[in-house]
């Protein structure tokens, strides 16, 4: 080999060295949203605060809106996730944003609510019985903010890892007298042309000629999906190479493992970011922006185990997907994030414990729901809106607000 | 073998049983509070009380009292 041909090998080795290093380094940079796990009870994926970036200055548009609920979400359980995840003296994401709320929880009927009649009162701002989905005690149906959006002419999305067709998501995109109605809101939120849907709950989407199903009619609505020109997908990697504007995602036939294969709450929210973010920009039908929920669903399901284990992973899984939207919302400027909880599951408390957090004793005073003001956090432009202490109908009101949606809340017509 | 009782109530509310207690044929194990009224079909014991996170219920098992 000649000096020059030698030289030349080099200098080709040298420079796909540093095209690699630059590849690894820019992946690392952009995917370090947690990675599927198997073991329930690790929380290694838990990526702590280093620093908070402030919100861009001047920022005063709110275009795109993302409410992160949740579920079963009291101070507490954000409290001990804090205490398990970083100790006495930090704080998780969600505690980093500028402005703090407290908002009551009790429902039409009940001092203690459900997750159909608080999620109404957070989409619908109305307050209707316990088990209701979208609609007054009198079963009037209510526009919820997310339809609203809609109509105002901007890209939706829902994502959480129950059902689909669970009390929470339901309460955005249908309208039925009790949360049981699985099948019915299954059939509402594909016709409702929602952009984004990721979650579980396949079987209400089979017809009950399927083994799966757990529908009791023939209707197959992932076949009336695609034809309505939804894409429909249920793996990880099918996750992440598809694009809007229409996309069912749904990745177990009920809820969701939250762990390995499946996509963590953080990567569904993050893709559902981009699509949404995407479709807004791209579609003149969807050009003002975006509407967005997320649903921390299984601090719920781990509070009325009174697992303390799985409510700390289940809420620092939500509080990663928190970090999704606000470093959208950073980036952005144009973005506001409101997190907060349908109500307190477990009347959990926390009596003993060092200040490191690795001994921290808990007790919980039931196995349901109790009636505890839940937090509001928020950032953004016209966050300041969304501090104090109230009641969880204005968080749907004041989102309405600062959209400029005039109308809300409003019977459906 | 004793055929077991299984009744679903909603989970807004902690039932009134928890496993090992003894209950009563037409006993309601749903939390006073709650929106139903569970009524227990037979005499026995609570064998376990589950929460079923898809329908947000718990299920309370009950095993009847073996007639001597």
């Amino acid at each position: 080999m000649t000096n020059r041909r030698r030289m030349g090998t080099i200098t080709t080795l040298m420079i796909t060295l540093v095209v690699l290093s630059w590849t690894t380094l820019t992946s690392a940079e952009v995917f370090n949203y947690p990675t599927p796990q198997t073991d329930p009870n690790d929380i290694s994926f838990y990526h702590a605060p280093a620093r908070m970036q402030s919100y861009p200055a001047g920022a005063t548009r709110v275009r795109n809106v993302i409410l992160c609920i949740g579920d079963g979400m009291g101070l507490s359980q954000v409290t001990l996730a804090r205490m398990r995840a970083i100790g006495a003296e930090g704080k998780i994401h969600m505690q980093r944003l500028p402005v703090h709320g407290l908002i009551s929880t009790h429902s039409a009927n009940r001092l203690v609510t459900d997750s159909a009649a608080a999620g109404t009162a957070l989409a619908c701002g109305i307050k209707t019985n316990n088990g209701m989905i979208g609609m007054t005690p009198d079963e009037t149906p209510y526009c919820s903010i997310l339809e609203a959006a809609q109509t105002r002419g901007m890209a939706t999305g829902l994502v959480v890892t129950c059902t689909m067709s669970h009390a929470t998501p339901a309460v955005f995109g249908a309208h039925v007298k009790s949360r049981k109605m699985q099948p019915e809101i299954a059939e509402q939120l594909i016709g409702n042309r929602i952009n984004v849907l990721f979650g579980g709950g396949r079987k209400y989407f089979l017809p009950k000629s399927h083994s799966d199903s757990g529908r009791k009619d023939d209707r197959d609505l992932l076949a009336k999906a695609e034809d309505a020109g939804y894409t429909v997908i249920g793996t990880a990697n099918q996750l992440r190479r598809v694009r809007g504007p229409l996309v069912l995602g749904l990745f177990q036939l009920d809820g969701l493992t939250t762990l390995s294969p499946e996509p963590m709450l953080a990567e569904m929210t993050k893709k559902a970011i981009d699509i949404l973010d995407q479709t807004a920009t791209d579609s003149r039908k969807y050009g003002r922006g975006f509407f967005l929920m997320v649903e921390g669903s299984q601090i719920d399901w781990a509070c009325h185990a009174n697992n303390a284990e799985a409510c700390v992973r289940q809420t620092l899984l939500f509080d990663e997907a928190v970090r999704a939207a606000v470093d959208f919302a950073i980036a952005d400027g144009r973005t506001l994030v409101v997190v907060t909880a349908d109500h307190e599951t477990g009347g959990l408390t926390i009596p003993e414990g060092n200040l490191k957090g690795d001994e921290i004793k808990v007790h919980w005073s039931t196995k349901g729901h109790t009636a505890s003001p839940v937090p509001v956090y928020a950032i953004g432009p016209k966050s300041e809106r969304f501090g104090g202490v109230y009641d969880n109908t204005e968080i749907a009101q004041r989102i309405a607000q600062v959209l400029g949606i005039k109308s809300f809340p409003q019977a459906r017509k | 073998m004793i055929s077991r009782h299984v009744i679903r109530m909603d989970a807004t509310h902690a039932p009134a049983v928890q496993a090992g207690d003894k209950v009563r044929k037409g006993q309601n194990l749903c939390a006073p509070e709650a929106e139903d009224t569970c009524i227990c079909p037979v005499t026995g014991t609570i064998a376990e009380v589950r929460f079923d996170p898809a329908q947000h219920e718990f299920v309370v098992t009950v095993a009847p009292t073996k007639r001597g």
